[in-house]
């Protein structure tokens, strides 16, 4: 039997993967099942995926896309024997269930605003990592799409992403300011610090909205609900602190604030990275068919450009839907090109077919001056027909003509 | 020779006949607004209404649930709190903030009101109305974790079987969010912006990129499982002794999906919650209270 292969995003910062879900997912495989029965294929090619984004599980012929179905999979395939939450009671299951999303509802952008949204941040280390391992067309396209949506989800921080880059482009300020306060320098770098401050415990309480109830819940234990080995829970912390922690950044304000404020969690995260993420995780390579080339990019692009030009915009009631609304796109668009064409066509057709339309045009010119006349003799069999209606035509603007029009 | 210069610029006889028919009518000063109270006696005036909540509702009682998860969420807890109020239909270009609901109180002595957004109003409730015996702690770990289950998981599966769905939008959402311009394209472009709102509401909180209703459902089914885990045989949420702030929440989103009379794919979802009967119990006790 083929091992399972885990299809990801691409290593980074020295973390197996740059995505925190598919950093939990590489935990909970780890965790749940020995080494041997599963690979870890570095894909970056979320089309493989039944929802479109990864983590992914290919088992045998089977697609499993996302964190949630990928451990509920797992967990009904070996009937509850790697389930990691067996030991858990009913409520801690249900806490379980409610931590999960509390964690992505408020640590996604957080993540996002660190790696992605912090411009100092995005242009030294995030979007040059993504040249590292994507091919030249591609490389442009998908941090793009990662980084659109790291906005979308830091939508309600804007002011605090403004003072941040503000307080980024800091350095700079002396040079501008340094004519206008010769005397007032001292003075001035006050305010600024206190700007500095502030903007520091906004992020700190962005932080403590996270981190403040999961301390509480955690109380110094190794792992979130006690017990001697992780559960689902412990998985997904693992793979969003660890992206707080792990990437040395510019602007390392998540790094910094953790590192100071909250020793205990940074305890937990680095406990839990290491057992989770060793040395040892076997790496497989993508079947032909799965890998991100060229082609299949560009196939999958189109299949979704309906959607990403707002054109379709839709959530079908299954998976099957959104592959028969990009298709019913496509052949309307077929459909639309084939009619234009079939036209087009027809009008060129009779334009070429009807003589007098065309040997008129050259007569307007021959008219105009005899300089023409040596151009009219290479076009030929057109010089005899132009030359005897020219009389009869005279003084008509020739293209216009009622009976063209109907002819056609 | 100012009076040549007054001459030549005096306007001509005729208009200065008719300019000087004007005003035709002075009418007398009006006098300053009065409200009901000014002509009641004062100690009937303690107990007079004085609070309306603007929210989606069908009418200006109190009692009457309103068609939205959010505006419900803040009657039921306002009638928790047994602040006395009344509702008063309306829509967001009603609102200093654009959403509803909002609470304007006018106070007896100044006759000024005051209006409370939505984000105000639990602050605005505790310092107002009489102590309340549930003491659960909104900034626990667990309540904010259950509590973006319900604004997560439960919202996005209200949001695809009332907004998205194509059969709850016409027959449902438009008729009742629409009710105040029921004009024929008006409604319609209204109905379409809506969805379209409710589609991107959902695509920023999934983590998949091609979500679908099945998905949306069934987490939506796993979180009303974990809800009724955690309410377990008690009467009221966190082992309360009587109902609060989150109670309202689950019963904006419980109440809605099984009194409505939601069709297609929706039905999906309110049969699942049907399954779980202590949240139908708890549904029941509100509703049976308090509307």
């Amino acid at each position: 039997m083929s091992p399972i292969e885990l299809h990801v995003w691409n290593r980074a910062f020295g973390l197996p993967s740059l995505d925190p879900e598919c950093l939990a997912a590489i935990a909970f495989l780890s965790s749940a099942i020995p080494q041997d029965l599963w690979v870890l294929v570095e894909s970056n090619n979320a089309g493989v995926s039944p929802n479109g984004s990864l983590p992914a599980l290919k088992d045998g012929s089977q697609w499993i896309g996302g964190f949630d179905a990928i451990v509920s999979h797992l967990n009904s395939k070996s009937a509850g024997g790697s389930d990691i939450d067996r030991s858990l009671t009913g409520l801690q299951k249900a806490q379980s269930v409610a931590y999960r999303s509390f964690i992505r509802k408020t640590c996604l952008p957080i993540t996002s605003l660190s790696l992605y949204v912090t411009s100092k941040n995005w242009i030294n280390v995030t979007r040059p990592l993504y040249s590292t391992f994507l091919q030249f067309p591609i490389q442009y396209e998908i941090p793009h799409t990662h980084h659109a949506r790291a906005i979308a989800l830091t939508a309600h921080l804007t002011s605090l992403i403004r003072d941040i880059a503000a307080e980024e482009s800091r350095p700079l300020q002396p040079v501008s300011t340094a004519f206008a306060g010769i005397t007032t320098t001292t003075d001035k770098s006050i305010p600024q610090e206190k700007e500095k401050i502030t903007t520091r415990v906004r992020l700190r309480n962005l932080l403590a909205d996270f981190l403040d109830p999961i301390n509480e819940k955690l109380a110094g234990q190794s792992y979130f609900f006690g017990g001697a080995s992780p559960t689902t829970i412990d998985c997904l912390l693992v793979g969003y602190l660890s992206l707080l922690l792990v990437p040395d950044l510019p602007s390392p304000w998540a790094k910094e604030i953790l590192q100071n404020e909250f020793s205990d969690i940074v305890g937990y995260a680095d406990n839990l990275k290491s057992a989770c993420f060793t040395q040892d995780i076997t790496y497989g390579t993508p079947d032909e068919n799965d890998k991100l080339t060229l082609i299949s990019w560009t196939k999958r692009t189109i299949e979704e450009s309906p959607r990403s030009w707002g054109v379709s915009d839709e959530i079908p009631l299954n998976q099957e839907g959104h592959k028969a609304r990009s298709t019913a796109f496509w052949v309307a668009v077929q459909g639309v090109i084939g009619l234009a064409a079939t036209i087009g066509s027809v009008v060129a057709y009779k334009a070429l077919t009807t003589e007098g339309k065309v040997d008129v045009e050259l007569k307007e010119e021959v008219a105009g001056t005899e300089v023409y006349s040596t151009v009219r003799g290479a076009v030929g069999d057109v010089e005899g027909t132009g030359a005897s209606n020219n009389g009869a035509e005279e003084g008509r603007l020739p293209i216009f003509r009622a009976e063209d029009m109907l002819g056609l | 020779m100012p009076s040549a210069l007054q001459d030549a610029l005096r306007a001509p006889a005729f208009i200065r006949r008719l300019f000087s028919q004007f005003p035709l009518v002075t009418h007398p000063v009006d006098p300053p607004p009065m409200c009901v109270e000014d002509f009641q006696p004062s100690a009937t005036r303690q107990h007079s209404i004085n609070h309306t909540l603007y929210s989606f509702t069908d009418s200006t009682d109190s009692s009457i649930a309103s068609f939205n998860p959010t505006c419900l969420k803040w009657q039921t807890y306002l009638k928790i709190r047994n602040i006395p109020f009344k509702t008063q239909p309306s829509n967001n270009h009603a609102s200093p903030s654009g959403s509803l609901p909002f609470l304007t109180i006018s106070s007896q002595s100044d006759r000024t009101s005051q209006i409370i957004p939505s984000p105000k109003l639990a602050k605005w409730i505790e310092e107002h109305a009489v102590g309340s015996v549930n003491t659960v702690d909104t900034d626990d770990g667990d309540y904010r974790a259950f509590s973006s289950l319900v604004e997560g998981a439960v919202r996005d599966a209200w949001l695809y079987a009332l907004y998205i769905d194509p059969e709850n939008l016409s027959s449902l959402t438009i008729p009742k969010y629409t009710a105040q311009i029921s004009l024929w394209p008006i409604s319609q472009i209204l109905g379409s912006q809506m969805r379209q709102a409710a589609i991107d509401a959902i695509r920023k909180s999934s983590t998949s990129t091609l979500p679908t209703a099945t998905d949306i459902y069934e987490r939506a089914i796993e979180a009303f499982s974990a809800l009724s885990i955690l309410l377990s045989g008690d009467t009221w949420f966190f082992g309360a002794s009587e109902a609060g702030m989150f109670d309202a929440e689950v019963f904006a989103y419980t109440h809605l999906l099984l009194n409505l009379e939601i069709g297609g794919s929706g039905r999906e979802v309110v049969e699942g919650l049907r399954g779980f009967g202590n949240l139908v119990e708890h549904e029941e006790r509100i509703r049976r209270r308090w509307f």
